[in-house]
């Protein structure tokens, strides 16, 4: 259920209502609510999920046990097979059929009939965290399935993220009953929400058409198409996930509850160790903690650091989706990012320390990265990645950087990156602008702004609805 | 908190006065967008158009106008908006005001659904006009849908005679809700947010601000025509040039069965017949006229010449003789030279069908 649909802000707006009403049912509401939620997506991926949660739950209370060791890598080993199975069964056979030249699957094979059920990949991660920390008496066992129900599958967070660790959202689900209607979260959900709502049915929905119409001729684009493809399918798709994970904030802070921060204006970033503290914020910090440190980090020595960070982000592309394109692209990045460790490391013994202070430095970087990453966006998004590489290499020819009838994009592009800054500027004084704005503006001319953004949102509503990116992950 | 309260109240208004922010012209010129609806998959801007007519009705204090059925023939196609038959009927002299409501693909279902759509509205069907075709009564085997484009409308606004007709739509592919979750959401599309000024004047929202943005940088409203409306033979002689085989357009089996000459079930067992007789029981003393749009007689010379297509045509008048109507049958009557396909006629041809129908209408 997407949530910018009518049929999620009716669901919404009753649960929201008993939320409010009945404070003593609050984890019975949201479970049965969750259930509803994700029923829609089919009641075999519902029992998948309550399956998978239920064993979860009672394997972390068994970790409490003598056999502590066992019940971690159990439940660990079954959550990954479960995800294996379901994203890249087909994925692994295919490959072997291509390396070992034999037939494995069948075209009628029931293995190719296999769906992904909707949020696997997000809500395995966030049962491995759990696990972990329960096991490193980071935090306790949930105090019952139900509570930890809600914190695996509250659906605001459940589709797509953010990944919400225990001691983040655990504490909130248990003191769900004492939480009082507060006009400030509720202000807060509703600029978050709105904002959401805006970047996916204002900016990132119309940005598909033209993002697919490129992409369908790969072939045939020029290098410098293959830049105006690639600038536009970055926005789309930082406009698209970070829609829904401010969608997911908002909606969170109606209840007063607090997600994590999954994205903060990433294409200001300057290198890719700053870039991964700025997408997916939540992915990235799981990978660090339940990847990258368990190998070693940073304390193995400097080689083994550098093969961390390139597993770390291999897996991580891994993660993406069950293609050769997202292993590229995880690659591509743990490569880039050991790189940058070498750079600084050059940096500082050439005594350039000082540009990290110059304004022009930082906002040359900032231009170098972005193009980095549109190269790297290309991975993700081609079909196939002889496509992708073709395109990469036409898109570095120094012909590649004459945008003859190509203005119109580049200036769509160019206005796209001013309302990234505009939104870094927002967030940055979001308390300043909204003392301002109550301070000096009444209630009912505030109240015209915000009627005016409600009549926006549903005029740009289109018929069809583009679902979100990340949902296919 | 207060700004929220206010903002409730400011919806409201917008809910009852965004529909005066918007002209006829907006949603309706000389007919209704198709292209628009199809591109939104959004069925319910009709909606936004009755609601307009209504008020365009209002505003001139109209008290003769003529209400405009029918499918793509009366729409104009393939022509342009400015092309229509009913565009030529109102520039005779003393022609009334005409709302064409015709809708390329309407069925005689989708006619009565409109037909209780307008007197939902309140707009007056004193006087009506809709076309069929010999193609309205062939057999539906299962296809396509008896009422094609408006069932949900008719499950609401007649839910006795969508109940009867389910089963052949159902046969013909229209689905209904197969578990609670796609009942609400029919509930939540088809019956609330339809209401909602917002979400009927949407889709013309963004048009007029499209357009907005085309007249700013000088560049023209795009034609509107739905396709080539040449002459046939024209066509079929540079499709030709260019090594086309034009009869492959004429082997085409919805083409063919639309000329079948069996023997018509003209009973009320025939969906056509049935939804015929429900608006014409709603017509019953109103003023009414039923037009038989006729065939490229040129084009489909070895299909009209078959005694069985003669003989379903005169079933078809012997059916409609007796009916408090005025019915013209055209078949035949408009040479082949002003038709651009089988049964669409060209801009020149529309202007011939206005010249031989005005005499039927200014007699009223």
């Amino acid at each position: 259920m997407l949530f910018h649909t009518p049929e999620f802000l009716t669901l919404m707006i009753v649960s929201l209502a008993l939320f409010y009403a009945l404070p003593r049912w609050r984890i019975p509401m949201l479970t049965i609510a969750n259930m509803v939620f994700y029923v829609v997506a089919g009641v075999g991926n519902l029992v998948l999920f309550l399956a998978m949660t239920a064993f979860t739950y009672y394997c972390s209370k068994g970790m409490r046990g003598p056999y502590s060791r066992f019940f971690l890598w159990f439940s660990i080993a079954v959550n990954v097979a479960n995800l294996l199975f379901f994203k890249y069964t087909t994925f692994l056979l295919r490959s072997a059929e291509n390396w070992l030249g034999i037939d494995l699957l069948t075209d009628n094979s029931f293995l190719l009939k296999i769906v992904l059920p909707i949020g696997i990949s997000f809500y395995t991660f966030q049962m491995i965290a759990y696990l972990v920390d329960v096991y490193k008496k980071r935090w306790e066992p949930a105090q019952s399935v139900f509570h930890f129900w809600v914190f695996i599958s509250f659906f605001a967070h459940l589709v797509a993220g953010p990944i919400m660790r225990g001691h983040e959202f655990m504490p909130q689900i248990d003191a769900l009953r004492s939480i009082r209607f507060n006009a400030a979260n509720f202000r807060l959900g509703a600029f978050f929400f709105a904002l959401g709502v805006f970047k996916k049915v204002v900016l990132a929905d119309y940005l598909t058409p033209y993002v697919d119409s490129f992409f369908a001729r790969i072939d045939t684009l020029s290098g410098a198409e293959g830049w105006i493809a690639a600038y536009l399918f970055a926005f789309q798709i930082f406009f698209d996930f970070s829609a829904y994970s401010e969608m997911a904030l908002g909606i969170a802070y109606f209840f007063g509850l607090e997600l994590a921060v999954n994205f903060r204006t990433p294409y200001l970033s300057r290198n890719p160790t700053e870039f991964w503290r700025r997408w997916h914020i939540t992915l990235s910090n799981w990978i660090k903690d339940y990847i990258y440190i368990p190998l070693g980090g940073s304390r193995k020595g400097e080689v083994r650091q550098y093969v961390n960070l390139f597993v770390a982000m291999t897996i991580s592309g891994i993660w993406h989706g069950a293609s050769w394109t997202f292993v590229a692209w995880g690659m591509f990045y743990g490569a880039l990012a050991t790189l940058h460790k070498m750079y600084i490391v050059l940096k500082e013994k050439l005594g350039l320390g000082f540009l990290d202070k110059s304004r022009i430095y930082q906002a040359v970087a900032i231009f170098v990265f972005f193009h980095i990453t549109c190269i790297a966006w290309v991975l993700f998004r081609a079909e196939g990645l002889r496509n992708a590489l073709s395109l990469i290499k036409r898109m570095l020819t120094p012909e590649a950087f004459h945008f003859a009838g190509l203005r119109t994009y580049l200036a769509i592009v160019l206005l796209l990156f001013a309302l990234h800054v505009a939104e870094y500027l927002l967030h940055k004084y979001r308390s300043h602008l909204a003392a301002w704005w109550h301070r000096w503006f009444p209630a009912p001319v505030r109240a015209i702004l915000y009627t005016a953004v409600v009549a926006v949102l549903v005029l740009f509503l289109k018929g069809e609805q583009n679902t979100f990116i990340y949902f296919q992950f | 908190m207060k700004a929220v309260k206010y903002a409730i109240i400011y919806l409201i208004a917008v809910q009852f006065l965004l529909p005066y922010a918007f002209k006829l012209s907006d949603v309706y010129h000389n007919r209704m967008d198709y292209t628009l609806m199809l591109n939104n998959n959004n069925f319910h801007d009709i909606d936004a158009v009755l609601e307009q007519v209504k008020h365009d009705i209002a505003r001139r204090k109209l008290n003769d106008y003529v209400i405009m059925l029918g499918d793509s023939v009366f729409y104009g196609s393939p022509g342009n908006s400015d092309q229509p038959v009913s565009v030529f009927l109102q520039q005779k002299p003393g022609a009334p005001v005409i709302y064409n409501l015709a809708f390329p693909a309407m069925q005689l279902g989708d006619f009565y659904t409109m037909l209780l759509k307008l007197e939902r509205w309140g707009i007056s069907t004193d006087k009506l006009m809709f076309n069929i075709r010999y193609a309205s009564f062939i057999p539906r085997e299962p296809g396509p849908r008896s009422v094609f484009w408006l069932a949900e409308d008719l499950r609401k606004l007649d839910p006795q005679a969508y109940a009867h007709v389910l089963p052949q739509l159902k046969s013909a592919g229209f689905e209904t809700p197969g578990n609670p979750y796609e009942s609400f959401q029919r509930a939540l599309h088809e019956d609330w947010l339809p209401h909602a000024s917002l979400m009927r004047y949407k889709d013309y929202f963004r048009q007029k601000l499209h357009r907005l943005y085309l007249a700013a940088r000088g560049r023209p409203v795009p034609d509107d025509a739905l396709d080539d409306s040449r002459a046939w033979y024209i066509k079929k002689q540079w499709q030709e040039s260019q090594g086309i085989d034009y009869g492959r357009f004429l082997r085409d089996p919805q083409l063919v069965a639309s000329f079948t000459d069996k023997p018509f079930d003209l009973s009320e067992s025939n969906w056509d017949v049935y939804f015929l007789n429900k608006i014409l029981d709603r017509q019953a003393g109103k003023q009414t006229w039923v037009v038989l749009t006729g065939t490229n007689h040129d084009l489909m010379k070895a299909e009209v010449e078959k005694p069985g297509y003669a003989a379903n045509l005169q079933a078809i008048d012997r059916m409609m003789a007796g009916r408090s109507v005025t019915y013209v049958n055209l078949e035949g009557v408009i040479d082949g030279d002003y038709f651009t396909d089988h049964t669409h006629l060209t801009p020149e041809g529309y202007a011939k069908m206005a010249d031989v129908l005005w005499p039927y209408l200014k007699q009223q």
